[in-house]
This record gives C-alpha cells, structure tokens and sequence, in this order.
C-alpha cells in the first residue's frame, strides 16, 4: 500500500509544480482585493483536481490495469488512494494555513473558510472515488456534477428553510459539528466498500 | 497436481458479446518458454488477462505453481510486461524503484540497479522521454526485479528494432536457463518466437488450434507444392489444407517423412510459424 501512495505522491507532486504558478497569481490577486478566503477556496480546488488528475493518469497509462497483477489486495489498491488524498487534503490545509497567515487572514472568515473548504474536499473525495473506480474518470463526468452539486442545492434548501423558520441558530454548534463529522465518517467507510466492491468487479 | 507445471489452462470459456472464448486449456511446464501465436483478435490477450485476473472467465480453471486461480503470494512470482509501459511516464526510473521496492516484499532493489546500468536507462530523464524500446527494457526491468518465476509477457517485442529484440530474446533464454523459470509470451513476430519458444500454442477465433512442440511443428509440417491437379487428387489425412494459386496449389502436411515417403515426386519446403499461421487462418480455397 505503501508503494502505490508513494506512486501518487511522485505523480502529484509534477502536478504540483504546474499548478503553483496559478495559484501565486491568484493567490496575490484574492489577497489584494481582502478576499483571502477565495484563495483557500482555490487551494482546496487544485487539491480536488489533482484527485482527478491522479485517476486520468491511471487511466492514461494504464497503472489502473497493472495494479492488477502487483502483489495487493483490490481493499489495499483502494485504501491507498483514500490516504493519498488524505495526504493531499493535509498539505493543501497547510498551504491554506500558511497563506492565510502570510495575509493576515486568520480570523473567524478564515477560519470559517478552511472548515468550509475541507468539508468540500472530503465530501468530493467520498463522491469522486467510487465513480471513478466504476465509469473512469472521463465517463463519470456528468455523475460527478449531479452527486456535488445536487447535494449542495439540497443542504442549501434545508439550510435556507431552518433560516425562514428563524430555527438555524437555535441548534447548539456542537451538536452541528459532531453530527457533520458522523455523516461524514459514515460515508466515507460507504465510499471506501462501494470502491472495493465496485474494483473488485472491474476487467480490463 | 503435476509439480512440474508453472501454467495449467483447462476449459477456460470466455462470452463478450461479439467474441467468444472457447475451451482454451494448454500447460507450460518449468524451464520452458511458450509463444502464444493468432491473428488480431483471436484471444491471445484475453487468454493472458484471464490468467493474470484480469478478466474473470465463465467456466475452466487456472492453475498457477500448482494453485488454483491466482493468490496474491503468487503474484510476488509473476513479472509482467505488457505492450505499454504501464507506469505513470511524469516519473523517473529512482522513483519507479521506490514505488516498487514498497510494493513487492522479494524486491531486489541491486537487481534493479544492475538491469539499468545493463539497458543503460537513465535517471535524469522522464519516463515519457524514453524510446519505446528503453521502456521496454524498463518494464523487463521491473518484471525480473522480484525473483519472479513466470513471467508474462504481452507483445513485448512488437515495434522494437532488431537489435533490441535480439537482446530481449537472449534475455528471455538467460531467465529460464536455471530450469525453474518459465515464459509465457505473445508475439506476432513470430521469427522471436522460432528462435526461443520451446512451445506453440495457436489461438484462431477464440478456439486452440494447435498446442504443441515447436520442434514437432517444425519437423513434422511442411508445405507441399504442385500443380493443382496433382496435389488435389491426393487423398490422404496427412494433408490437412489446400492454398490454390494460378501458379499450382500448396498444401499444409502433417506428417513430412511419411508424405515423402509416400509422394517422392511432389516438392516439399519446410514450414515457417508464419507460414503455418497464415495456411491456418485462411478457409480452404
């Protein structure tokens, strides 16, 4: 398992060398104009694009169909690109750490905004995963936007809605917190055995 | 169990919707080297993903070192090298080491380095940089870093220069030479395949045609040549096809010596697998 998160790390890490040079221009650009959550906005962006890239780079070379015949078992060809992009989710949080104190930004938006952030990248990664591993990364397009952005809508309903009945602030942050960590934990382990399942069934 | 046999295909039954694998068996034993030939499409690759888990088959077994279906132990002894370089190409052949070294318990990281220092592969370049034939020595680098006792090998000579090839081959010889080690390859070269294989199995539509000795292909076909008239009015089950030109008629043969016996007058050429494959491939004209 080891070996393959090393293989991803070699692969994102050309990857990362491309995408710093956008992300200084934009990074600058959102500081300048006192938008520094937009910047980690951005971070957490280019850390769910590499996941992407990560897949289209199995697919393109066909590391996908010779990690078949290494030594592994198919659970620890799939936990090993949940961790990688754990590792990824880690390091873009530090980048976003790392810029909000160069700009200054460390306040409660900031704050604010990594939550956000790493919210989005874990839920994107327990979507992306297993519909990569089922259609590719290319057929899954359309699927893709329908499982980010129609979740999205609805959280945007409900919240909206708990706001018109004047009852959104009336529950205890805490209990916001732990019950979004809940979900989020039960559907990651879904997300884990749905991409084993669905690996394991896979031909080449 | 035969303890002498690294590869045992039996009634292996593949259904796509446009092709069909039909009852492929053959075994490779130890020390040997088997050329799997067909024309495009007739299954070898299917054959080689069902052996490597790839693909799962509807019906028939595998046998892999004397165990049923593929175990993940046994993938530490299996190298592969397909068509492709199959490692991400942004990387350098260090990292592919590392990548390895993590992977495979038997890895044998001075192996490695002796096989780049041998191919002359060199780390400051990207892989995508390499000529097709460095990445495939890259790939018979990584296959035969394991200690690996099998090795696979899809097409790994196809689009290389003859000199390449030719260290390939003497490779592949130099791998099975401790009598243990075994290859099962494919290849439409197959002048690589006469010069190294030990064994012959023809894959034609989906179906076996023919499982044998190279030697016994060699020695025991042949191609008969007259006038149509003449090699037509032969009737006899050693004649197993007819190729009609407007020069005169060929006929593949079976049994040589017992031909020439039996016809002295008619010209008989040796056969080429290349030669077999084309009389085997075409309908009776």
């Amino acid at each position: 398992m080891k070996g393959l998160i090393l293989n991803d790390i070699f692969s994102s890490k050309k990857l990362m060398k491309t995408m710093v040079i956008p992300f200084i221009i934009f990074g600058v650009i959102w500081g300048l104009v006192g938008q520094p959550g937009t910047g980690v906005v951005t971070i957490s962006v280019l850390c769910i694009s590499s996941l992407y890239n990560l897949f289209s780079y199995d697919e393109f070379y066909h590391w996908d169909k010779y990690t078949t015949i290494l030594p592994l078992d198919v659970k620890q060809v799939v936990l090993a690109r949940y961790c990688s992009f754990g590792i990824m989710i880690f390091v873009s949080q530090i980048i976003a750490l790392i810029y909000l104190l160069i700009l200054g930004g460390l306040n409660d938006d900031g704050i604010g905004s990594m939550a956000g952030s790493l919210l989005i990248q874990i839920y994107t990664g327990i979507v992306i995963i297993p519909v990569a591993y089922k259609y590719g990364i290319q057929r899954g397009r359309v699927l893709y936007a329908i499982l980010i952005g129609l979740p999205f809508l609805v959280i945007l309903g409900i919240v909206g809605l708990l706001e018109k009945l004047q009852i959104l602030y009336t529950f205890p942050i805490p209990f916001i917190v732990i019950a979004v960590l809940l979900l989020l934990a039960i559907s990651l382990c879904a997300s884990i055995k749905i991409s084993t399942a669905f690996l394991r069934k896979k031909e080449y | 169990m035969d303890d002498t046999m690294v590869l045992e295909l039996k009634d292996i039954c593949k259904t796509y919707p446009q092709f069909t694998l039909s009852n492929i068996g053959f075994s490779l034993p130890k020390g040997a080297i088997m050329g799997l030939i067909g024309e495009n499409g007739a299954g070898k690759s299917t054959t080689m993903k069902i052996i490597m888990g790839m693909v799962e088959a509807n019906s028939g077994s595998v046998k892999i070192f004397g165990n049923e279906g593929l175990r993940i132990q046994d993938k530490e002894r299996i190298g592969v090298v397909f068509d492709e370089l199959p490692f991400n190409q942004t990387l350098y052949v260090s990292n592919l080491g590392k990548v390895m070294k993590n992977i495979y318990r038997s890895w044998d990281e001075k192996v490695y380095q002796d096989y780049l220092k041998r191919f002359k592969l060199p780390d400051k370049k990207e892989l995508k940089d390499f000529s097709r034939g460095m990445k495939m020595k890259l790939s018979l680098a990584v296959a035969l870093s394991h200690h690996a006792n099998l090795l696979i090998l899809d097409e790994p000579t196809s689009g290389l220069d003859p000199v390449v090839r030719a260290e390939m081959l003497d490779l592949f010889l130099e791998f099975i030479s401790d009598g243990e080690s075994s290859i099962l390859i494919s290849s439409h070269i197959t002048s690589d395949l006469e010069r190294i294989a030990d064994y012959i199995t023809f894959i034609h539509q989906g179906k076996i045609v023919m499982s044998k000795n190279k030697d016994d292909i060699i020695y025991h076909y042949a191609i008969a040549k007259a006038d149509t008239q003449t090699l037509h009015s032969i009737d006899s089950p050693i004649i197993l096809k007819y190729r009609d030109n407007k020069y005169g008629s060929e006929a593949l043969i079976q049994n040589r010596e017992q031909f020439t016996i039996d016809y002295p007058d008619i010209t008989v050429d040796p056969i080429t697998l290349d030669e077999l494959m084309v009389f085997l491939c075409t309908e009776n004209e």
